[in-house]
C-alpha cells in the first residue's frame, strides 16, 4: 500500500507545462528542453551513487 | 475575475503543484542512498549472530480465509535466514479451510522438529474479528523486540528479516515499511501492478529521506515494540488498520522509514473487479484516517514533522483532486492534439513518463520484474486503466463516507505467490 496519486498527471503537467514554459521564454525546442530535463535527472543519480561509493559517511 | 482568467489562473495553481509534487519526488528519492548509510551506522561492526542475539523479532501472519497462500507465506519464514524468529500465526474466524492447512501444516512439518531457534505459535480464533483485532491478539502474545505484520499472501526474501534487524539497530528508528513487489506478472493486469508498485514504492524513498512515511502496509510493516505501548494497538474497528496505525505513529512524531532492501512479494489482484475493490479500500481507508487526524494537515505541532504536514498530506490530497479532471482534460487535449495534427506533446508525454519509470528502476530497488521493464515504453497506455480505477475508488470512497458506510474486505480468485 503506497501513495501514488495523481502520478499520471503529475507527468503530464511537468512534461508539457514545464519545457512548454521554458521554451516560451527561451526560444529553445520543446523536445532538447525535455530531453536535457531528463538527463539532468539521470546525471543526478549518477553522480549521488558515485558519490555515496567514494565518500564514507 | 472572470471564468476564463478563473480557468487560467486554477489549471496553472493546479499544474504548478503536479509539477512541484513530481520535481520534488525525482530530486531527493536518489538521495536515499545517504540516508540509508547513516540509517545502518549502527550496525556496521556487528556481526549477524551479533544481531540475532540482540534482537528477537515477532512475526504476526493474521489469516482470514487464506487456504491458497497461507502455507507459502509460513514456509518462507521457517526457510527465513534469521533465526531469532517467532512466528505467529492467527486465523481470524476463516471459513474456508485455513485452520485445516496450517494444522496439517504443523503437524507435518513443525511439530516435533528442529526450528533452528524459531518458534511456531498458532492462534485460532472461531471467530472473525477484523484483521486489526487478529494482529492485536498476535501482538499480546509476542516476545519480540520488534513485530512485523505479514499478510498471508506475502512471502518474504530469505534475508529480508536479518535486513530488518541490520536498519533497527538504529535506535532512533520507530517504524518501517519493507519493500513490497507484486509476484503475479503474468497477465497485463499483474504486469501494470508491478510496474506500479515500483514507481510507487521508488518515490517512498522520498518519504524515507525526510521522515515523512505515513503508510505502512501490512504487507511488511515493522514495528518497535515498545511504539505499542507509547501509540496503543491497531484499531479493531478499522478497515485499513495499516494506515490509521501508521499515520497515529507520525501524529505522536515517531520515526518511520522505508527499507529498501527488505524485499517482500504479495499477490496482486487478478482481475479488474478485484483491483477496484482493492483500491476502492485503500482510498476509503485514508480518507477516513485523513477525517480521523485533521490536525495533521497543515500543522504547526513539533511533534508533527513540517514536510509530512506541509507537503506531503496536503499534495496527496490535491494529487486525487486532479486526478478527478483526468477525465475532462483529456478529450480537451485530444480534440486540439487531432484539430491542429500535433501530436508532438503525446509523444513528450510518452518518453518523459517511460524515462521516469527506467530511472526507479535502474536507481531503485533490486531485483526488479525484468519481464516488465519490457512493458515499461506501454505503461503509459495501460496506466489509463489504472487512472479510472483510481477515479472510481475516489469516487467511491466518497460516497460511502456520505452514507456513512464501511467498506468490506476485498476477495478475488487466489492464486497465491509460490512460484517466485
Amino acid at each position: 500500500m503506497y501513495d501514488n496519486s495523481g502520478s499520471v498527471l503529475g507527468a503530464a503537467t511537468a512534461t508539457i507545462v514545464l519545457p512548454a514554459t521554458a521554451s516560451a521564454i527561451t526560444g529553445i525546442n520543446y523536445f532538447i528542453l525535455l530531453a536535457s530535463f531528463i538527463a539532468v535527472l539521470i546525471v543526478f543519480n549518477v553522480v549521488v551513487r558515485i558519490v555515496k561509493n567514494t565518500v564514507k559517511l | 475575475m472572470d471564468t476564463r482568467n478563473f480557468i487560467l489562473v486554477l489549471s496553472l495553481i493546479l499544474s504548478g503543484i503536479a509539477i512541484f509534487r513530481y520535481l520534488f519526488y525525482l530530486l531527493i528519492s536518489p538521495l536515499y542512498d545517504f540516508h540509508k548509510e547513516k540509517l545502518l551506522k549502527d550496525s556496521r561492526g556487528l556481526s549477524k549472530s551479533q544481531i540475532e542475539k540482540r534482537t528477537k523479532i515477532s512475526v504476526i501472519v493474521p489469516a482470514w480465509n487464506e487456504e491458497v497462500g497461507i502455507i507459502t507465506s509460513i514456509e518462507s519464514l521457517l526457510k527465513n535466514s534469521y533465526k531469532n524468529l517467532e512466528i505467529i500465526v492467527v486465523n481470524d474466524g476463516s471459513t474456508d479451510n485455513t485452520n485445516k492447512v496450517v494444522k496439517q501444516f504443523y503437524n507435518k512439518r513443525i511439530k516435533d522438529k528442529n526450528l533452528r531457534g524459531k518458534t511456531f505459535t498458532y492462534i485460532n480464533k472461531r471467530k472473525n474479528k477484523g484483521k486489526g483485532a487478529a494482529i492485536n491478539s498476535g501482538i499480546k502474545r509476542a516476545k519480540g523486540d520488534l513485530i512485523i505484520t505479514m499478510d498471508a499472501d506475502t512471502k518474504f526474501e530469505k534475508d529480508a528479516i536479518f535486513t530488518v534487524a541490520k536498519y533497527f539497530q538504529n535506535k532512533n528508528v520507530d517504524a518501517a515499511v519493507g519493500n513490497v513487489k507484486v509476484a503475479n506478472s503474468r497477465t497485463i493486469l499483474g504486469i501494470i501492478q508491478v510496474i506500479e508498485y515500483t514507481l510507487g514504492f521508488y518515490f517512498k524513498r522520498t518519504n524515507s529521506v525526510i521522515n515523512c512515511e505515513y503508510i505502512i502496509g501490512g504487507a511488511f510493516g515493522i514495528f518497535r515494540k515498545s511504539v505499542f505501548e507509547k501509540c496503543g494497538n491497531f484499531d479493531e474497528n478499522n478497515r485499513t488498520e495499516d494506515i490509521e496505525f501508521s499515520t497515529r505513529l507520525k501524529s505522536f512524531g515517531l520515526k518511520t522509514i522505508y527499507i529498501e532492501d527488505a524485499i517482500a512479494y504479495t499477490e496482486g489482484a487478478d482481475s479488474i473487479l478485484g483491483l477496484l475493490k482493492q483500491r476502492l479500500r485503500w482510498k476509503k481507508g485514508r480518507l477516513d484516517t485523513f477525517i480521523k487526524y485533521p490536525d495533521m494537515f497543515l500543522s504547526c505541532k513539533k511533534e508533527h514533522n513540517f514536510f509530512l504536514s506541509w507537503i506531503v498530506l496536503p499534495i496527496a490530497l490535491i494529487g486525487d483532486l486532479e486526478l478527478l479532471l483526468f477525465p475532462i482534460l483529456t478529450p480537451i487535449v485530444f480534440y486540439y492534439t487531432f484539430t491542429l495534427s500535433d501530436f508532438s506533446y503525446w509523444f513528450a508525454w510518452i518518453f518523459f513518463f517511460t524515462s521516469v519509470i527506467f530511472l526507479c528502476y535502474i536507481f531503485g530497488s533490486k531485483k526488479n520484474n525484468w519481464r516488465s521493464f519490457v512493458a515499461i515504453p506501454l505503461f503509459y497506455l495501460l496506466s489509463v486503466i489504472l487512472v479510472f480505477v483510481e477515479i472510481y475508488a475516489i469516487l467511491g470512497s466518497i460516497k460511502l463516507y456520505l452514507e456513512g458506510e464501511n467498506i468490506i474486505w476485498q476477495t478475488w480468485n487466489r492464486k497465491g505467490v509460490s512460484n517466485v
